[in-house]
């Protein structure tokens, strides 16, 4: 091939790349999640963290990423808040655009301290709540999501919580839009993330 | 010049030969039981999670039965379950490691969970976890703190 027939050869190959692309997003994407439309109206919340108190609608004007769990959740919530963390570290500057709140549905042991410090360590722009035993009691249903605390451990006096392991996406109005089960991947979130970012 | 890309070559394949192996090295084996790839959750409060894979390379089904560690006032095994999903743990009396097969410790299933830290675990120490088994006895083990 001369020089005139590759570069009309690699004109054809990035208009046929262009093409695909503007194809790929004029379509729906496919959601790893479970989208919700319409978008479905949630309650506002007042909880406490380390810092001060967060008001759940104090945040409109950002998609928030909600979890509910416990500190002493060896397993399940490390590894949500971790895949979170994978997942928006990918989109850069981005990422500014979602807020992940962590509420502790155990506030017998978590105090708003702890659950911040614990929702820090995944990243120091993770928040991390919680409220009173009744507070709680409230708020988490009302977002459907079930918990409920098992007798200690005899000899340790440890107990585990049950608890909803999906996390909830809020969108900028404070409507449910999306939910994750426990289990996807970084990479899986990171693309409902893009997908999000154009909702 | 030729040469250098040779060696080069030759030094890459002999890298990749040392290499190789020692992942595949289980960390820890006795009596027929090998674990690969331990790990344990860095922590801020009191409870930690260790995972790791077990294989059984004899020909009788083996348990691990219980676990202690140093760092820990106990130490038990526990699974993970989801059911409609909702996150429970639970303590389970053992894990069956059957002949020539293997179990997977790992987020959502099973874990050793290590409860009444004495101390802070950070990520890059490493921690001693002494597993028995019921066939192969008791396998001590150094697990690295790690962010998964």
């Amino acid at each position: 091939m001369n020089n005139r027939q590759t570069l009309i050869f690699l004109l054809v190959v990035a208009a046929l790349i262009g093409a695909l692309a503007v194809y790929q997003s004029l379509q729906p994407p496919r959601w790893k999640g479970s989208f919700i439309n319409p978008p479905a109206p949630m309650p506002d919340f007042l909880l406490q963290s380390g810092q001060g108190p967060v008001r759940l609608s104090d945040l409109r004007g950002k998609k928030v990423l909600l979890y509910f769990g416990y500190t002493g959740c060896p397993d399940v919530c490390p590894t949500t808040l971790g895949v979170l963390r994978e997942a928006l570290n990918a989109l850069g500057s981005q990422a500014e655009a979602f807020q992940v709140v962590f509420v502790s549905v155990d506030p017998g042991r978590d105090t708003p301290q702890l659950v911040s410090a614990y929702a820090a360590r995944f990243s120091p722009s993770f928040l991390g709540v919680t409220g009173t035993v009744e507070e709680i009691a409230q708020v988490a249903p009302a977002f459907g999501v079930f918990y409920k605390l098992n007798p200690p451990d005899p000899k340790s006096g440890y107990y585990s919580v049950d608890h909803s392991a999906s996390v909830l996406v809020l969108n900028e109005k404070g409507e449910l839009m999306l939910t994750w089960p426990y289990g996807l991947t970084a990479p899986e979130v990171e693309d409902d993330l893009r997908a999000l970012l154009r909702y | 010049m030729k040469n250098f890309f040779l060696l080069l070559l030759v030094f890459s394949l002999l890298l990749a030969g040392c290499a190789a192996p020692a992942a595949d090295a289980p960390a820890a084996a006795q009596n027929g039981i090998e674990i690969y790839g331990p790990w344990a959750r860095p922590a801020l409060t009191d409870v930690s999670g260790a995972f790791m894979l077990i294989k059984n390379t004899g020909a009788a089904a083996d348990n691990l039965v219980s676990a202690s560690s140093e760092v820990a006032e106990m130490v038990q095994i526990h699974e993970t379950s989801m059911e409609n999903g909702v996150m429970s743990m639970r303590e389970v009396p053992g894990i069956e490691i059957p002949a020539g097969g293997e179990a997977i410790l790992k987020p959502g299933g099973y874990h050793i969970m290590l409860m009444g830290l004495k101390r802070e675990l950070k990520a890059g120490e490493s921690i001693v976890i002494v597993l028995q088994f019921q066939n192969a006895g008791e396998i001590s083990l150094s697990v690295p703190v790690s962010e998964r």
